[in-house]
C-alpha cells in the first residue's frame, strides 16, 4: 500500500526530470541560444542573486499581500453570495441570472474599465483579483448547497430540525467539500491574476520584476519569475489541500468505502 | 524494456519541443532593419531618410535582388532586441541602454556605426507645482523602461542626489504616456517638444544645450550570425548608409527641413538640434565620444541593476573594420572628425 503510494508520487517526477535533462543538454551544447532559453545553471545563479539581495522576497511579499487582500474580499463575498443563492429561493431568482451573465466575461476583459475607474494603483489590483476570486467561490458554494441530497433533507423534515440545526448538521457538512474546491480554485485564480495585474500596471511585485527584466533583456530573470510563480502557486494549492484533508478527512474515507 | 522505450519517447518529444529553433527562418535576400518607433511616421530622419528618399539602396543592390525592410518597433529599443534575438530582424539602430543591456544579456550583436545626438525633455503637467528634479522625490514618473530615457532619468536623478528608489516608476510609453501626463495620472516623464507646443506639458529639464553625455548615442548593430553569413552584404549596406549620412551632413538647414517628413515640426527640430554641428550629428564613427560614454554607462547600469554582468565593448561589441573600409572606399575618411568625450572634434 505504502510502496504503491510512493511509486505513484515518483511517477509524477519522471517527466519533469526528463525535461530538465533535455533542457540542460540543449543549452549546454548551445542547440538553443541562451538568450531564448537560459541554461538551468544560470537560472540557479540568478535565483541565488535575487534571493540573497532580498529583491525576490520583497517583491513576493508585495504580490502575496495583494493576493491575500483580493482573495479575502473575493472569496468571502463569493461565499456569502453562493450561500444566499443556495439557501433562499428569492435571492437565487433575483441574482443568479445576473451572476451568470457577468461571469461569462473573462476577468481580464475588465482591465480597461477598471483602469479607467481605479487608476493603476493598488485599488485596481485588489479589485481585479477579488473579481477573479469571487466567481469560482460563488459557483462552488452555490453548487455545494444546491447539491445537498434530497434524501438528507427528507430525513431532516421527518425529524423536524430547526433552521440552525439543519444548517450545522446537514447543509454545511455536505456542502463543505464543494466549498473547499471553491477556495482552491479561487486562490489559484487570485494568484494568476496578481501576476496579470502586475504585468499591466507598475509597482513592486514579482510580475513587475518580470516586465522590467523583459525590457532589459534579462531572460534569466523572466524565467526565474515563471518558476517562482509556479512553485508558489503549487505550494499554496498544496497547503489548502492539506487543510482540506485535515478538516474533511471523513469525506475522503467515506468516499473510499 | 517497455519503460525504457517510454522514457526514450518522452525524451525525443522533449528534444522536438525544445530543439525546434524558435522564431523565423531567414528569408532569402531580405535585409530587415528595426528602429525604435514609438511615435511619428514610419520614416527615418537623417542618414536612413536620404537612403529612402534617394533610392540609394535600390541603386546599390539592383543587380543582385536584395530588398530592404524598415521595421518601426512600437516597443522601442527593447522590442528591437527581441526581434534580433528571435531572428525576425537582422539590423537594429537603438539607444545605449537597449544595446548594452542586450549585449550584457548575451545577445550576439556587433555595433557597426554610431548614431548621435538624441534629445529629450523632462515634462510635467502644465499646472504641476514640480519645478526642479529634486521635486520629483516621491512622485510618479512615467518611464519607458529599458530605453535610453530610462538611463537618462537615472543620470539626472543621480546628479541631484536621488535614485530610482526615491520615485515611483510607472512603466509607460507613447500615447499612453502622453495621456497619463495630461490627465495627471503620472507626475512627470521624458517626452518630446510637441507636448509643450500643444500646451499639454511644461518642461523642467532638457538635454538641449547640456553636455553630450546626456544625449542619446545610438549604435547601428547587426546580428553576429548575419554578419558571419553575409559580410559582403553588411559592408555594402553600410556603404549605402554612409552615403545617406554624407548627404545629410552637407547642409544642416536642408537636412532639418528634410527630417520634418518624420512628422516632427521644423521648429522642434531646430530647438533640439540647432545647437550642434551637422558633422557631429551625422558622424558614424565609433570614436571616443561613443566609447567613453558607453564605458561610463556600463558602470552606471551595473550599479543600478540594469545589467547584471558587465562586458568589454571593445572586445564584444564594436566592429570597426567595415566602416573603416567603407569610409576609405568613399574617400570620406576625413569628412568627419573624431570626437572626444565632450563632443569636441579632436584636432590632428
Amino acid at each position: 500500500m505504502k510502496i504503491q503510494l510512493l511509486k505513484n508520487k515518483l511517477t509524477g517526477l519522471i517527466i519533469p526530470l526528463v525535461l530538465y535533462v533535455a533542457w540542460d543538454l540543449l543549452s549546454r551544447y548551445e542547440l538553443v541560444p541562451s538568450t531564448l532559453m537560459p541554461p538551468p545553471k544560470v537560472l540557479f545563479e540568478t535565483w541565488w542573486v535575487m534571493q540573497s539581495s532580498g529583491e525576490l522576497l520583497l517583491n513576493m511579499k508585495m504580490s502575496l499581500l495583494r493576493v491575500g487582500a483580493g482573495f479575502l474580499v473575493g472569496a468571502s463575498s463569493g461565499f456569502l453570495l453562493g450561500t444566499a443563492m443556495g439557501l433562499w429561493k428569492p435571492v437565487e431568482q433575483y441574482l443568479n441570472p445576473v451572476f451568470n451573465f457577468f461571469r461569462q466575461v473573462p476577468v481580464v476583459a475588465w482591465i480597461p474599465f477598471l483602469l479607467l475607474w481605479l487608476g493603476i494603483d493598488e485599488w485596481f489590483k485588489i479589485v481585479f483579483i477579488s473579481c477573479g476570486a469571487f466567481i469560482p467561490m460563488t459557483l462552488k458554494t452555490y453548487d455545494g448547497i444546491k447539491n445537498v441530497p434530497a434524501s438528507y433533507l427528507e430525513v431532516v423534515r421527518v425529524f423536524e430540525y430547526g433552521w440552525f440545526r439543519l444548517l450545522r448538521t446537514v447543509i454545511v457538512p455536505s456542502a463543505l467539500p464543494s466549498i473547499f474546491t471553491g477556495l482552491r480554485l479561487s486562490l489559484s485564480e487570485a494568484w494568476m491574476l496578481v501576476i496579470g495585474a502586475e504585468l499591466v500596471a507598475a509597482g513592486e511585485g514579482i510580475g513587475n520584476v518580470m516586465v522590467i527584466a523583459r525590457r532589459l533583456f534579462q531572460t534569466d530573470v523572466v524565467l526565474v519569475g515563471v518558476i517562482v510563480i509556479a512553485i508558489t502557486g503549487f505550494a499554496m494549492d498544496r497547503l489548502l489541500g492539506l487543510l482540506e484533508t485535515r478538516f474533511l478527512g471523513w469525506h475522503r474515507t467515506q468516499n473510499a468505502q | 524494456m517497455k519503460k525504457t522505450i517510454n522514457i526514450l519517447l518522452i525524451l525525443a518529444l522533449g528534444v522536438a519541443v525544445f530543439g525546434a529553433t524558435p522564431g523565423f527562418a531567414q528569408p532569402e535576400k531580405v535585409i530587415r532593419i528595426g528602429f525604435p518607433g514609438g511615435s511619428g511616421r514610419p520614416l527615418s530622419a537623417g542618414g536612413w531618410g536620404y537612403v529612402q528618399a534617394k533610392n540609394l539602396f535600390e541603386e546599390e543592390f539592383k543587380k543582385d535582388g536584395w530588398t530592404i525592410e524598415y521595421n518601426y518597433i512600437k516597443t522601442a529599443g527593447p522590442g528591437v532586441n527581441e526581434g534580433l534575438a528571435n531572428n525576425s530582424l537582422d539590423f537594429g539602430s537603438h539607444g545605449d541602454l537597449p544595446v548594452l543591456s542586450a549585449r550584457a544579456g548575451g545577445l550576439k550583436i556587433k555595433a557597426l556605426a554610431a548614431v548621435r545626438g538624441g534629445t529629450s525633455h523632462l515634462l510635467v503637467p502644465t499646472n504641476s507645482n514640480i519645478r526642479t528634479i529634486k521635486d520629483l522625490k516621491g512622485k510618479r514618473v512615467g518611464v519607458n523602461v529599458g530605453t535610453w530615457t530610462h538611463a537618462l532619468l537615472i543620470k539626472v536623478l543621480k546628479d541631484n542626489g536621488l535614485t530610482m528608489k526615491d520615485i515611483k516608476v510607472i512603466n509607460t510609453s507613447g500615447t499612453a504616456f502622453e495621456t497619463a501626463l495630461t490627465t495627471g495620472d503620472i507626475d512627470a516623464g521624458f517626452g518630446s517638444l510637441s507636448l509643450i507646443r500643444s500646451g499639454r506639458a511644461r518642461e523642467i529639464w532638457t538635454t538641449v544645450g547640456r553636455h553630450v553625455r546626456y544625449q542619446n548615442t545610438n549604435t547601428f548593430v547587426v546580428r553576429e550570425e548575419f554578419l558571419k553569413k553575409h559580410p559582403d552584404i553588411v559592408k555594402r549596406l553600410l556603404k549605402v548608409y554612409v552615403k545617406g549620412l554624407y548627404l545629410a551632413s552637407l547642409n544642416k538647414n536642408e537636412t532639418l527641413k528634410f527630417n520634418t517628413r518624420t512628422g516632427t515640426a521644423l521648429a522642434d527640430l531646430v530647438t533640439d538640434n540647432g545647437g550642434q554641428s551637422i558633422k557631429y550629428l551625422t558622424s558614424p564613427k565609433l570614436d571616443g565620444q561613443v566609447t567613453q560614454q558607453y564605458k561610463d554607462s556600463l558602470v552606471l547600469f551595473k550599479d543600478n541593476g540594469l545589467i547584471r554582468k558587465t562586458f568589454d565593448p571593445e572586445k564584444d561589441l564594436y566592429e570597426r573594420k567595415y566602416l573603416d573600409e567603407v569610409l576609405k572606399e568613399l574617400k570620406l575618411e576625413n569628412h568627419w572628425p573624431n570626437y572626444d568625450i565632450n563632443g569636441n572634434p579632436i584636432k590632428k
